[in-house]
């Protein structure tokens, strides 16, 4: 008997009749599910946007820009110990027919750091596991030769950069008129400063230059 | 985009207009391998749609706005469904692995008899070999796709499909031989 036959007989292994309504059942389900998130992720925004307005005031650095938008920018130094999965992740994706697109910063096992979402006004950040730090982290990508460019709809950019210890963290975020996110910057260095990736978003585009350190694509 | 970048990928906050639509599309163009790759593996007939709606809720929480190509894609979803078939057979105790449910069928008599012989030798393999061959002859994987969905390397997909295949044959000729 060779691999053919195997394959031959594979093909014969019984498989029960499908239940006629299992797609409808499906469907309820889902719906039933969509209406759980819904009702959890509002409960859940109420205290996030309580913990972004806190650190956005904290950070002092509210600017009105020219058309009425505002912008974060503020460096913070994270820890990456007990972290479940290593390192630091930053995920951008651009606007596709479900969405314009977002990003989101974490450290695996202790959620979003930063999470955005260019359909929605304002943004989480949940600084507590990090500290203010006054280094300069650069946002110009020099020196970082891995380049990610995506497109409207094409794919995202999933970075997890893996320095030891802690992790600085520049967060730049622009709000159009209405609030919501039309612009955002990480740039992610150790601990000394070392640049290790800077991720750009808009709608319309992703950009990320990427270091050896943080292997993505 | 590697697989793991698909998996890591945030959940939505609130539903999208058309991901219902758009998820539903993606399970139906899978669906009748994936019925075939639960059934393989959990074994009882009267639990793979369970089985299988669970295994879609759950990639519905995690669906990826989109995938690299339709090879990601497959990878993806087959992994998710045979990770919860997996679970499955844990949550019932099924651990005797050599001996599914499907081994059951061997003695019941039906006119099906070379359905039965085949289904009864698949059966009594390990599930580590069936969901190899699940996926490498059933499904068509070649072994990258087959390492990805089974988070192995490579050349452990090779050896254990060799050895599948083997021990196989080996119930199958066993069975003959007591016919």
């Amino acid at each position: 008997m060779d691999e053919r036959d195997v394959r031959d007989l594979l093909e014969r292994l019984g498989t029960p009749p499908e239940d006629p309504d299992f797609f409808r059942s499906l469907r309820e389900r889902l719906r039933e599910r969509d209406r759980t998130a819904v009702r959890r992720w509002r409960v859940a925004a109420v205290a996030l946007a309580a913990v972004a307005a806190a650190a956005v005031a904290a950070a002092a650095v509210v600017a009105t820009a020219r058309g009425g938008g505002a912008r974060l920018d503020r460096t913070l130094s994270c820890s990456l110990a007990g972290a479940t999965t290593p390192g630091v992740g930053v995920d951008v994706w651009p606007q596709s027919d479900f969405g314009r697109g977002g990003l989101r910063v974490f450290i695996g096992g202790h959620g979003s750091l930063l999470r955005l979402r260019g359909s929605v006004p304002g943004f989480a950040l949940d600084p507590t596991r990090c500290r203010a730090a006054s280094v300069d982290v650069s946002t110009d990508g020099a020196g970082l030769d891995d380049l990610h460019v995506v497109g409207p709809g094409v794919g995202r950019v999933l970075a997890r950069c893996l320095p030891s210890g802690r992790v600085l963290l520049r967060m730049q975020v622009g709000l159009d008129p209405a609030g919501r996110p039309d612009r955002a910057t990480v740039a992610v260095a150790a601990r000394d400063g070392t640049p290790l990736a800077v991720l750009r978003w808009q709608p319309s585009l992703v950009r990320a230059a990427l270091g050896r350190s943080c292997p993505g694509g | 985009m590697s697989v793991d970048a698909a998996q890591a990928a945030a959940p939505e906050s609130e539903p999208a207009v058309g991901e219902h639509e758009r998820f539903e599309r993606l399970v139906r163009r899978h669906h009748p391998r994936l019925r075939r790759v639960v059934a393989g593996i959990v074994g009882d007939r009267h639990r793979v749609d369970d089985v299988l709606q669970e295994a879609y809720l759950k990639a519905y929480r995690k669906l990826p706005r989109s995938f690299a190509n339709e090879a990601h894609e497959a990878v993806w979803l087959v992994r998710v469904v045979h990770r919860c078939a997996l679970d499955e057979l844990r949550r019932t105790k099924r651990r005797r692995e050599d001996l599914g449910e499907l081994g059951h069928l061997r003695a019941v008599p039906d006119e099906r008899g070379v359905r039965l012989d085949v289904d009864a030798a698949f059966a009594r393999l390990a599930v580590a070999d069936r969901s190899v061959l699940l996926l490498v002859d059933l499904l068509g994987f070649d072994y990258e796709g087959a390492a990805a969905v089974l988070r192995v390397p490579r050349g452990t997909v090779a050896s254990r499909l060799n050895a599948a295949r083997r021990r196989f044959r080996e119930l199958l000729e066993a069975d003959d031989g007591r016919a």
